[in-house]
């Protein structure tokens, strides 16, 4: 083989080794853009994925501004996703507050969670329904996204373990809550 | 002396704190004297993930007319468009702007067509290349350039093939002059 064939056939070695590169990088972006378009929301008996939450100014939990779901494990937790433009959400704040002062100090953490609403409306509406337990917004999305959630309200119900016990899909009723936090609280 | 020195720290203090006072009240306006043009503008370049597909400043939605007063409170605090614009990526994430931020993952976005770009070019060069060779080419079979990468085995099977082709067309020629 002479030097010429051999420079050729190198180069023809490296095209096709970028076009496979490029093939294989371009097939696992549309995998993955596919996996993240696919997922589903986590289903009662899932573990509950887990997150950080900045508490809206004034909320805290256990005196801290900054926390996650991590470290509230062995508590039962009413996680609610909420938004001052969502109709329904206003249905279910009075009971949501009303049962959080019921259950508080029984290991029950209502966990609130401001989806895609402009930060002073979310104070607005917190002010307005008097919401006392711990409030987030939902830096970046993340939180909805990691839950899946296709709108509000959408409240988890966590049991002691981080598994998701139940999921309701629009407004909450007393016995609901009553009747699921009993149920994980026996647990 | 000291009389004098105290005066005068008093007048620049007094200069600096009415031309701190000015730039801080030419920044901040009320958010009434903001136009709609104004938060439109910024709107625009901002998609509300909850009606998916429609900008800020079309989208008719609750959440929407909130995100537009978001947009006109902080223009009223003195913010530009860019501080606007990162402040509702760092809130809702880098999915609400129409744009995606030319850093990180979102980098790929902007890289990806220019890469295809040239990769397309180089692959249209070679075949344009190859094209012109087999053209200039006489006509055999050995003339011919493979597309796939040619392995050690391959070349001598190709070689092989090559003199059996020549062999081949010798016979078909020698048995058309035959014929005449």
């Amino acid at each position: 083989m002479n030097d010429s064939t051999q420079t050729k056939v190198t180069g023809l070695n490296w095209l096709n080794i970028a076009i496979i590169s490029a093939v294989v990088f371009i097939l696992i972006l549309t995998g993955w853009g596919l996996h993240r378009a696919n997922a589903v929301r986590p289903e009662a008996g899932q573990p509950a994925p887990t997150f950080n939450m900045e508490f809206f100014n004034g909320y805290e939990w256990e005196t801290r501004p900054v926390s996650s779901l991590e470290e509230m494990r062995g508590n039962v937790i009413v996680l609610n996703f909420w938004a001052s433009w969502c109709v329904e959400c206003r249905y279910e704040a009075d009971l949501l507050e009303e049962s959080w002062r019921r259950y508080r100090d029984q290991g029950v953490i209502f966990l609130g969670v401001a989806w895609l609403d402009a930060e002073h409306r979310a104070h607005g509406y917190l002010e307005e329904f008097n919401i006392t337990y711990p409030n987030a917004p939902d830096l970046g999305s993340r939180i909805g996204r990691d839950y899946e959630i296709t709108g509000v309200p959408e409240t988890f119900f966590i049991g002691k373990d981080g598994t998701i016990a139940h999921v309701v899909i629009g407004p909450v009723n007393q016995q609901m809550v009553d009747a699921i936090v009993t149920d994980l609280l026996a647990q | 002396m000291k009389t004098k020195t105290g005066l005068l720290s008093f007048i620049l203090t007094l200069l600096a704190a009415v031309v701190l006072a000015g730039s801080v009240w030419a920044q901040q306006r009320p958010p009434s004297e903001i136009s709609d043009d104004e938060v439109n503008a910024i709107a625009r370049k901002i998609y509300c993930p909850v009606c998916e597909g429609i900008p800020l400043d079309t989208c008719p939605t609750l959440a929407c007319i909130d995100w537009r007063e978001e947009i006109r409170l902080q223009l009223a605090q003195g913010r530009t468009p860019a501080e606007i614009e990162a402040h509702f990526a760092r809130q809702y994430g880098n999915a609400v702007l129409a744009e995606p931020p030319r850093e990180g993952i979102s980098l790929l976005i902007w890289l990806a067509p220019v890469a295809a770009v040239l990769l397309g070019g180089v692959l249209f060069g070679n075949y344009m290349r190859n094209l012109r060779r087999a053209e200039n080419s006489p006509m055999t079979i050995t003339s011919i350039k493979p597309t796939s990468p040619i392995g050690k085995k391959s070349k001598k099977k190709q070689a092989e093939t090559a003199v059996n082709l020549d062999e081949y067309i010798q016979r078909i020629e020698q048995e058309v002059d035959r014929d005449k």
